[in-house]
């Protein structure tokens, strides 16, 4: 993908430019002067997305716009020319005076056009249009794109900030060289409006704000997008740039490189006590215990970090946790009211997880498993969804990391995916049998929205495949399915999984939201994606191998934010976006740091309708759907009913009140003040208090012991409520 | 009353021009918000912007797991015995419409009414059902959406500073009433407690026995000490509700005299909607009253008329809603608040036309009924009708989206202003609605 073009001399840049120019002006005069007759799908089409008139919310809506059906974005030529030339009586168009053709008369402002106007009656749309009506709107010949991709030419600071030329090239209908197509070409620019048209023609940009920008080109049913780099300013009393702590690590040497470009400082590393906290409730979804938190200061600095990785990644804990997570990932919920199928399911996942199976065999047999679901766990994979689409959407979910369900009833507007996409994957997975006895079967249809026919079966974005016939045609193609998804060329798997992992540790994925895999978001760190990817396929698909690479890391290690002054985009990863706890790890935490422990842990209840009264009000995610942590929240900005419920329910009061919680333990004791508040803050926020903290609650405490129960008790609580406690 | 409407819509009118909703982006630049999924709609009609914002509150009294609407708003004569089903008719206050017997109480009512006789969804199965209904949006696995009650707590958002929360259920949490992807702050604020019950308390509002309002304040003063980078004051809602002696008043049902407990019916629901009634007084913009026990697959005639085996008095379902929400309606209407509060009355679906063998309706959403009343809707209305056995919609099919688009106008919130889920995905209000133009 271009970036900028910084690092390159500028006397290549502009040898390049004219070089280009002079190659365009040969090309150009061989395809487009060849035909001074407009072509539709070259010239028309392209000035209809250009003015955004095949848009969602103009004519390229499902259900169109004033009697006008286009596709969207023009992804269907031959029905836009249709609409266009045949459709309405061929009332749109008049060869006699073709000025006043509705496609003109309209978008020009001369009729009344709901729309507004689009262009000018002489501008040079309207005059290529009339053109094309004059010479008889011909079709010309069909085009076929490959090559689509934007230039960006940094140009020197102007007084309003830097500007940026934007070029688009192609290669049409196999020619060797790529054609300038920037005049055909419709943009689409970050909707905050931090960017800005300084010019049309050539299209030219300004960035408005300090950060990364993306701008996405249309031409011809094809999408590509660029990213715009704007430095933010020096600060005048920062630190010296170079950080004494920099590190080799590929994933610190990927986020300096952007870090680099913007100008951005990142934040300071936490100290390695935060960081044993950090890493626990990331790796096995709970706090340090003062055993471990005693035993990882008394360990060598230079090697503690790795040794506590390599323990925690082996440890039981590490299985339980992994198996919550794969569970969520899945949307894991009852299957149709049937324990037994619910239990296998909860059990073939948990013992996957615990013998360390490779996450790529999983899922391949989640996806193609059949047989009596009470006995085989994994077919209960299929029984999430209740028919073919929503399977299709769930795949696409969990394994694509796709939202293809906007292919549903039109084309997906940002992306690749067509409806003969989604209805054929469907059309597989109509081939499933989804009772207790997971079955393939033959014969089974589902209905192609577009042609309202019944669907043929479809790799997405792929060939079509044999009519599901018989068990055996479904199996097949269930098969062919699989190898798709899983192909060890192209591992979109292993791209979703690692980009998962990323946002669980990191706060944010590096392509976020993460089920939202496509052209036009691209990842913030498209390389350390890559080798993310590497590192988890050469592990055989074991999360913790991706684990292990981001927790060593320093990006990994930073602090949070600073809300007052850090105004930096999340996706630099300058500093560590804060995780507020699941409520199931924040249930186990409360009881571990206090001291108060169930039978069995929050987390082991993988099926989120398991009743609890705590969890619920804590805002467990009990739907049919995998929930994403929303990213930004803070821990503090919870409902009511869970603020209420913190402050006076039972949940935290009857815990910090409990005579096994470590307060009333120690107090009976005779544990000295200091000593209490030393260890409640290391048991609950993993935290050495600082001398002068203590000395200022020693002042406060009581000295009758009943007050000074009461003052613990408060005092705990409000340790419990804190940043710290709350989130990651 | 009147004076109110109008500078309501007035105002309404602005905002709606200033929004200008087809106004497509500037020559040559196509922004990304230009959501591609948007529908067309057509904007408001000058009919509907009077309508606009007529309804300050609602009253949603949620018939959780699917009244049947042969033995409520839609009960059929003179058709076989299996069609008709245990209970009787009552002509009503309207000339040529009955009700069911048990609801004799709302039949003199129905004058003040609107009845949809021709409800229609594709989806028979409770959770999706009731999404459906509730959100107006046919379920995804992806997003969650969120319910009337949700849109109305965030689109009133601004403006709103008194301690008590925008949007109330009572008494229990059900699925289907959340906010989806608008998040926890548009929740409905659930009493999770009984107001039948002599105990009655709103859940954790009251201060932990243990505690005493010293130590809540001292807890809330030693943890802004260490609250490091907190943007607010930690829990302020929370604490401010806790020490709010209007909030503590609001929710005490003590203040009413015991006639006026009667007079809605002491049960649970009947408590509840007289619960709503304080909160609607309070100017609280949208309450839920929740009825479970609609889903009579078996036996019917106990749940819905009875209550329990050999009861002398009916005390089911159908008459505690009959006894509550006719107190409701006459309540709201003496206080002078019915005109500005909507009251509607729906579950996910209805009942299949013919009684099953155990004596039961097993689920039917192909065509159902809805009770709406106040807020400026028209009254005495019977809108659509269903066939001779409430199979099939005779005329007016009017889906759960239709529904919701129409309710979103009475109450002022634009069906078509976009909202944003947390991952920067534009969605409309509402988005495949067309509006009921007899209720507009």
């Amino acid at each position: 993908m271009p970036r900028s073009r910084l690092d390159r001399p500028i006397w290549k840049m502009q040898l390049r430019r004219l070089l280009t120019a002079l190659l365009n002006l040969i090309l150009s005069t061989q395809i487009f002067a060849q035909q001074e007759i407009p072509s539709f799908e070259l010239d028309v089409l392209p000035l209809l997305t250009k003015h955004g008139c095949n848009s969602g919310a103009c004519h390229g809506a499902a259900a169109g716009r004033g009697q006008l059906f286009l596709s969207l974005w023009g992804s269907d030529p031959k029905s836009d020319y249709d609409q266009i030339v045949h459709a309405f009586q061929s009332r749109r168009i008049r060869h006699a005076s073709p000025q006043e053709s509705l496609i003109i008369a309209k978008p020009s402002g001369r009729i009344a056009h709901e729309g507004q106007v689009r262009f000018d009656p002489d501008s040079p749309t309207a005059i290529k249009l009339a053109n094309w009506i004059k010479a008889g709107t011909p079709y010309g010949e069909p085009i076929k794109i490959d090559g689509f991709r934007i230039e960006v030419h940094r140009i020197d600071s102007t007084s309003s900030g830097i500007a940026w030329a934007l070029r688009t090239y192609a290669r049409i209908n196999g020619s060797s060289l790529p054609i300038e197509v920037t005049d055909r070409t419709a943009w689409e620019i970050d909707p905050n409006g931090s960017v800005k048209w300084i010019e049309q023609h050539p299209p030219t940009v300004g960035l408005e704000r300090p950060g990364r920008h993306l701008i996405a080109a249309r031409f011809a049913g094809q999408v590509q997008t660029s990213v715009l780099i704007a430095p933010y300013p020096s600060e005048p009393h920062s630190e010296s740039r170079s950080d004494p702590q920099r590190s080799t690590s590929f994933v610190d040497v990927e986020i300096q490189k952007l870090l680099d470009q913007a100008n951005v400082q990142a934040a300071t590393l936490i100290d390695d006590l935060s960081w044993l906290r950090r890493v626990s409730l990331d790796l096995v979804g709970r706090i340090p215990t003062i055993d471990e938190i005693r035993t990882f200061e008394e360990l060598d600095p230079l090697n503690r970090k790795p040794m506590t990785l390599d323990r925690l990644i082996s440890s039981e804990d590490f299985s339980r946790y992994w198996t919550f997570q794969l569970a969520r990932w899945l949307g894991l919920r009852p299957i149709a009211k049937e324990l037994e199928a619910t239990k296998a399911f909860e059990k073939y996942l948990s013992d996957q997880v615990s013998s360390r199976r490779s996450w790529k065999t999983i899922a391949q047999e989640l996806l193609v498993s059949t047989g009596d679901s009470h006995a085989i766990g994994q077919t209960n994979f299929a029984r999430l969804a209740v028919d073919p689409r929503a399977h299709a959407e769930l795949i696409s979910r969990v394994f694509l990391g796709a939202r293809m369900q906007c292919a549903n009833c039109h084309n997906h507007p940002l992306d690749h995916w067509t409806q003969d996409d989604y209805h054929g994957l469907s059309a597989i997975l109509a081939g499933l049998d989804r009772g207790s006895q997971v079955a393939y079967v033959g014969g089974a249809q589902v209905t192609n929205l577009r042609t309202k026919e019944p669907a043929i079966p479809k790799i997405p974005g792929g060939g079509y495949l044999e009519v599901q016939i018989d068990a055996q045609t479904t199996q097949r193609n269930l098969e062919k399915l699989s190898d798709w998804i899983f192909d060890e060329e192209n591992p979109r798997f292993a791209k979703v999984m690692a980009n998962r992992l990323w946002a669980l540790m990191m706060g944010r994925g590096l392509i976020d939201p993460v089920d939202d895999l496509r052209a036009t978001n691209p990842a913030s760190h498209p390389e350390l994606l890559d080798r993310l990817v590497q590192t988890l396929v050469e592990s055989d698909y074991q999360p913790a191998s991706v684990l292990k690479a981001i927790a060593l890391s320093n990006a990994y290690a930073r602090r949070y934010p600073d809300l007052q002054r850090d105004r930096i985009d999340a996706s630099f990863f300058a500093a560590h976006v804060r995780k507020p706890l699941a409520p199931e790890v924040l249930y186990d935490a409360l009881c571990d740091a206090l001291g108060t422990p169930k039978e069995q842990r929050a987390i082991q209840w993988l099926d989120p309708t398991t009743p609890s009264e705590s969890l619920d009000i804590l805002g467990r995610c009990s739907r049919p759907t995998a929930c994403e942590p929303p990213s930004n929240l803070g821990p503090i900005q919870s409902s009511l009913s869970q603020q209420l419920h913190w402050i006076n329910g039972p949940l935290v009061n009857q815990a910090i009140e409990s005579p096994e919680c470590f307060l009333h333990r120690e107090l009976s004791r005779g544990t000295s003040d200091a000593e209490l508040l030393e260890l409640g803050c290391l048991r609950i926020r993993t935290k050495h208090p600082q001398a002068e903290e203590i000395q200022a609650w020693l002042e406060q405490i009581p000295k009758e012991p009943e007050e000074r129960r009461a003052w613990f008790e408060d005092w705990a609580w409000s340790q419990l409520s804190s940043g710290r406690f709350l989130s990651n | 009353m009147q004076m109110s409407h109008n500078r309501s819509s007035r105002r309404s009118f602005l905002r709606i021009g200033s929004v200008a909703p087809w106004a497509c982006s500037a020559a040559g630049v196509t922004v990304l918000r230009q959501d591609a999924r948007l529908d067309a709609a057509s904007p408001l009609s000058a009919s509907h912007l009077r309508s606009f914002g007529s309804a300050k509150s609602c009253v949603l009294l949620w018939l959780d797991g699917g009244p049947s609407h042969l033995e409520t708003f839609d009960p059929k004569k003179d058709v076989p015995k299996e069609v008709q089903g245990p209970l009787g008719t009552v002509a009503t206050s309207v000339p040529g419409v009955h009700f069911s017997e048990e609801l004799h109480r709302c039949a003199k009512l129905a004058h003040r009414m609107t009845i949809i006789r021709s409800m229609t969804s594709p989806l028979g199965e409770h959770g999706l059902a009731n999404q459906y209904a509730l959100t107006g949006y046919l379920p995804s696995p992806n997003l969650q959406y969120p319910s009337l009650g949700a849109l109305t707590a965030h689109e009133r958002r601004e403006g709103w500073t008194r301690p008590l929360p925008r949007h109330i259920g009572i008494p229990e949490q059900r699925t289907g009433l959340g906010a989806g992807f608008l998040g926890s702050s548009d929740e409905p604020f659930w009493m999770n407690s009984d107001p039948a019950s002599p105990k009655f308390r709103v859940r954790d509002l009251d201060i932990y026995p243990t505690l005493n309002p010293d130590r809540l304040q001292r807890r809330r003063q030693m943890l802004a000490q260490i609250q490091e980078g907190a943007s607010e004051v930690p829990y302020k809602d929370a604490f401010e509700l806790i020490a709010s002696a209007e909030a503590r008043h609001v929710f005490d049902l003590n203040r009413e005299s015991d006639k006026t407990k009667e007079r809605y019916g002491l049960r649970s629901f009947g408590q509840s909607c007289l619960l709503a009634r304080r909160l609607v007084e309070q100017q609280v913009p949208f309450v839920t009253v929740v009825q479970p026990g609609w889903d009579t697959h078996e036996n019917m005639i106990v749940p819905l008329r009875e209550g329990y085996s050999g009861a002398k008095i009916g005390v089911g379902l159908i008459p505690t809603f009959d006894q509550a929400v006719s107190a409701l309606i006459e309540d709201l209407s003496d206080q002078g608040l019915l005109d500005q509060t909507l009251v509607i009355a729906m579950g996910e679906f209805g009942r299949t036309p013919k009684v099953n063998t155990r004596g039961g309706r097993d689920h039917w959403p192909r065509v159902y009924s809805v009770m709406l009343c106040g807020g400026g809707l028209p009254q005495g209305i019977v809108l659509g009708s269903s066939d001779r056995i409430g199979e099939s919609p005779r005329d007016n099919p009017i889906t759960p989206s239709d529904l919701i688009r129409t309710l979103l106008i009475r109450l002022g919130i634009e069906p078509d202003r976009m909202l944003v889920t947390p991952d920067g995905r534009p969605i409309p209000i509402n988005q495949h609605g067309k509006p009921i133009d007899a209720l507009l």
